[in-house]
């Protein structure tokens, strides 16, 4: 529903307002290892002025990063196989003046001294796990679809409404594929 | 039924939807996390049904207009109704709106004092300013350490790093060789903890300097994490490594430090989301505001509709009253006063609808009676004629047309007796009759003559005062008969009866009277003297020649008298006339003749044609001209012929005229008189009627009608 409603929200918006296109997939493989696949990506994040703001004045950003893996087919319309979804939440804390990023998924935790340094390890992913190659046909081709954007539905409540309208909250790359290899 | 509890469900499961919806919304606003995933569905849910109540309101408003344009009944006064109670619902909830915004925005404001925020800020950089201290005096602990370790081999580090962790009160000691890439020792006063905190990649000891900073990620408290690079000192080539030292901070400055720091955040927070809450606030109370008013708007057109709606169906209620539709019943929806109104129209028009009923079922015997009347008098073969109270000709039947020879048709309404001087053949009747009905008598008798187009009549009239129809005043009825052919039926039966003893009694004696005569002069002429002889002779002859003068005559009434022998048959009328007529000189008779075929005595119509012919003849003795001509006609049903016999003569007087036909009547010196009363008889005896009248243009003119063969 949120991710539809998203959508919805982005579709709308964009209709009236040009995209930003502040986070960049630069570039995305995957590898065969052990007889699972994983995904090495370089992706560039950049926080809009507003946003940093934000974060500095206590705001949590949650950042969504997802691979869906795309089963080509040359009837109908691809099949969507599988869907991972990676969460990460960024926080200021004003004492340590340290930014921090909490990967969800991972239960982990990461303080660093300046922003920047946050963004960028955060656009460096290595080793992440999507399938056990017994899940993958071989008379198939199969494309990995990347995609991240801020979640503003993970905003405060009150933020939310500004957010859909603002440019300056909407963050998101274009979609990335590469091949599933 | 099913449709109008369909349409309540939906509308309650709307509102209950939207403001369920608020509710939410208003609870999300007060940081509640219940609700706080649903915030933005909750926005779009509400938004979603506020269009609908919106669209519902122009559907309302459209169709209201509608109804004004098309001048429905009560179409204005729901309009005008509807905009009272949006009136009315609206500017409360527009005033209270207007002072909730302001409140909320206030004490929004109100939230954010500068005070609170500056102090706020200076606890914030007090505890920073504590721990920087305790920062400071944790970096020069771990220097001194390091150098401690730079004269010391690899092996004998993890004991003194034990040493230097419990003399300087560390909670772990690290010493890291980024050459090799491991940890060469370690130290923890968690005994119970297998592995040490392993430096993060973000400490990748990129910095050639030292490091002492306070860690957020610790779970026990705070902790200041010291990294200072030095060289180990005992292999030829100093090697580098790094120092890592984790100090816990005494828990009494770790919990205000953290409270610090939370509340500042938190305030901060809410500093920052101060302009958004606002918005957030004034869109759900503007979304509640609109919710208040779109509903109010929706239940006025609702309400004006359902308050109108008896007054409206009265008002079609009575505009088909007024077109004449009494099955009209209205449906009661309330037992109010409104409903008893209703009740009262429907009893009305259901009193109406019987009435109308009763006034039909006795229209209906009153037009059968009155068709009735119609036939009977159509049928009547006397003349009625009826006069209202102002003596105006109010009905007449057939009979009284055929008898008067007038069409009475544009008499209708019209006062009789001034009607009767444009209408010469009523003059004699309304004479006859006008001092009774100037009198006024109840019951009167009056036998008249009239001279109307067909001839001389006599005619019995009987009146009575009748009721006016409208009630009003007093009419008169007047029954007429054509007598006419009664006394002349009488006259003739008396004729014929002095006829008949005529010939019974007279004739009997002639015969010897003759005969006598004729012996008389036989047996004794020869007796007398050449003079006597014929005195004798011119008496004798004399009695005879009187006597046959008189058998004669007896002969002529024992015809008129005898009971007619007629043998019918089918004959073509046109060729008999022709054939009675070449018997005449042609070039005296001008003939108009048509085929026409008809049933009689051949014989005795040619006595009749001789018997006019004679008498046409003899009216000009001098130039006779005559014309003879057939036509047919059609009257009451059925054809007819007329045969007409026009002479040149000097005509008939019109004293004779209506006796022309009567025994003795005659206008000629000889004759007896009895030669037309025959013909009229043989006419009669064919179902015919013969009549003669002066032509204008001088002669008379002998017609005869007689029933043609259809």
């Amino acid at each position: 529903m949120r991710f539809l409603l998203f959508f919805f929200i982005i579709a709308i918006s964009s209709q009236t307002i040009a995209s930003e296109g502040l986070f960049e997939i630069k570039s995305a493989q995957t590898h065969l290892e052990h007889d699972r696949y994983f995904l090495d990506a370089n992706i560039n994040y950049e926080l809009s002025e507003e946003s940093i703001r934000a974060l500095q004045n206590g705001i949590a950003l949650t950042i969504v990063f997802q691979i869906e893996i795309i089963k080509e087919r040359w009837y109908l319309w691809n099949e969507k196989v599988a869907n991972f979804t990676h969460h990460s939440i960024l926080r200021f804390h004003p004492l340590s003046n340290h930014y921090v990023v909490s990967y969800i998924e991972k239960d982990k935790s990461y303080a660093f001294t300046n922003l920047a340094e946050l963004l960028t390890n955060l656009g460096i992913l290595r080793e992440i796990p999507l399938l056990e190659k017994s899940q993958i046909s071989n008379e198939h081709s199969y494309q990995v679809r990347l995609n991240t954007y801020l979640d503003i539905e993970a905003l405060p409540p009150s933020l939310r409404t500004v957010a859909y309208f603002s440019k300056e909250w909407r963050m998101f790359s274009d979609p990335f594929n590469c091949p599933l290899s | 039924m099913l449709r109008k509890y369909l349409r309540v469900g939906l509308t309650l499961l709307l509102f209950v939807t939207l403001l369920t919806s608020f509710v939410m919304l208003a609870d999300v606003l007060e940081d509640s996390s219940r609700f706080e995933h649903l915030y933005s569905t909750l926005l779009i849910v509400s938004s979603s049904g506020l269009f609908i109540i919106g669209f519902l309101i122009i559907s309302n408003l459209y169709q209201l207009i509608q109804q004004i344009r098309k001048k429905r009944p009560a179409a204005l006064l729901t309009a005008r109704l509807t905009i009272l109670f949006i009136g009315v619902s609206i500017t409360p909830v527009l005033i209270v709106f207007y002072f909730s915004l302001g409140f909320i925005n206030q004490r929004l404001e109100n939230w954010f004092d500068t005070q609170i925020e500056q102090s706020l800020s200076s606890a914030l950089q007090l505890s920073r300013a504590a721990l920087d201290s305790n920062l400071r005096d944790t970096l020069n602990k771990t220097r001194k350490m390091a150098a401690q370790l730079s004269s010391l081999e690899d092996e004998l580090i993890a004991s003194e790093l034990n040493v230097q962790r419990q003399q300087n009160g560390v909670s772990e000691l690290l010493v890291f060789a980024p050459s090799r890439g491991e940890i060469v020792a370690v130290s923890s006063d968690d005994t119970g903890k297998l592995l040490p905190k392993r430096p993060e990649k973000n400490l990748k000891f990129r910095h050639r300097e030292d490091q002492v900073s306070l860690q957020p990620l610790t779970e026990n408290g705070l902790f200041v994490q010291a990294i200072v690079r030095y060289q180990a000192t005992t292999r030829p080539d100093p090697t580098e490594r790094y120092l890592v030292a984790w100090f816990a901070i005494s828990p009494e400055i770790s919990s205000l430090a953290t409270n610090v720091e939370q509340r500042t955040n938190s305030y901060q927070r809410l500093a920052y989301l101060r302009t958004s809450l606002k918005s957030s606030f004034s869109l759900v109370l503007s979304l509640i505001m609109l919710l208040t008013v779109l509903s109010a708007i929706w239940a006025a057109f609702v309400a004006a509709r359902q308050l109108v709606r008896p007054i409206r169906n009265l008002v079609e209620g009575t505009k088909a009253v007024a077109a004449g539709d009494y099955d009209k019943q209205l449906p009661i929806s309330h037992l109010d006063e409104l409903g008893f109104l209703v009740e009262s129209f429907n009893q009305m028009t259901r009193k109406i609808r019987e009435a109308r009923n009763v006034a039909h079922r006795s229209q209906h015997r009153a037009d059968a009676q009155l068709t009735y009347l119609e036939m009977v008098l159509a049928r009547m073969s006397s003349g009625v004629l009826s006069l209202d109270s102002e003596l105006c000709l109010r009905m007449s039947n057939g009979a009284a047309e055929h008898i008067l020879g007038v069409s009475l048709a544009a008499l209708k309404g019209k006062p009789l007796l001034e009607s009767c001087a444009n209408y010469p053949p009523l003059q004699t009747l309304c004479e006859g009759v006008e001092t009774h009905l100037k009198a006024e008598s109840t019951d009167w008798t009056e036998q008249l003559t009239f001279f109307g187009t067909g001839g001389r009549k006599m005619l019995l009239c009987r009146g009575a005062k009748l009721p006016d129809l409208d009630g009003q005043g007093i009419g008169h009825l007047i029954v007429f008969d054509d007598i006419t052919q009664l006394l002349q039926a009488q006259r003739e039966a008396a004729w014929s009866e002095v006829a008949r003893r005529l010939a019974h009694e007279i004739k009997n004696p002639l015969t010897p009277i003759r005969l006598s005569a004729e012996r008389l002069r036989h047996k004794y002429l020869a007796d007398f003297s050449e003079k006597d002889a014929q005195t004798f002779e011119r008496m004798t002859h004399t009695i005879i020649q009187q006597v046959d003068a008189m058998k004669e005559m007896v002969d002529a009434f024992s015809d008129y008298a005898r009971v007619p022998q007629i043998v019918i048959k089918p004959l073509i009328l046109d060729k008999l006339v022709n054939e009675v007529l070449d018997l005449y000189p042609s070039k005296i008779i001008e003939r108009h003749l048509k085929y026409v075929q008809i049933e009689a005595d051949a014989g005795r119509l040619r006595q009749v044609l001789h018997n006019i012919l004679k008498n046409a003849l003899e009216a000009n003795s001098i130039d006779p001209h005559i014309i003879v001509s057939i036509t047919t006609h059609k009257e009451n049903q059925s054809h007819c012929v007329e045969l007409k016999i026009q002479d040149n003569g000097h005509g008939v007087s019109e004293d004779v005229l209506g006796r022309i036909f009567e025994p003795y009547v005659t206008t000629k010196t000889k004759g007896t008189g009895l030669g037309l009363a025959i013909v009229k008889k043989i006419i009669e005896e064919h179902g015919g009627i013969i009549w003669m009248e002066n032509n204008p243009d001088g002669g008379a003119n002998v017609i005869i009608k007689l029933p043609a063969c259809a």
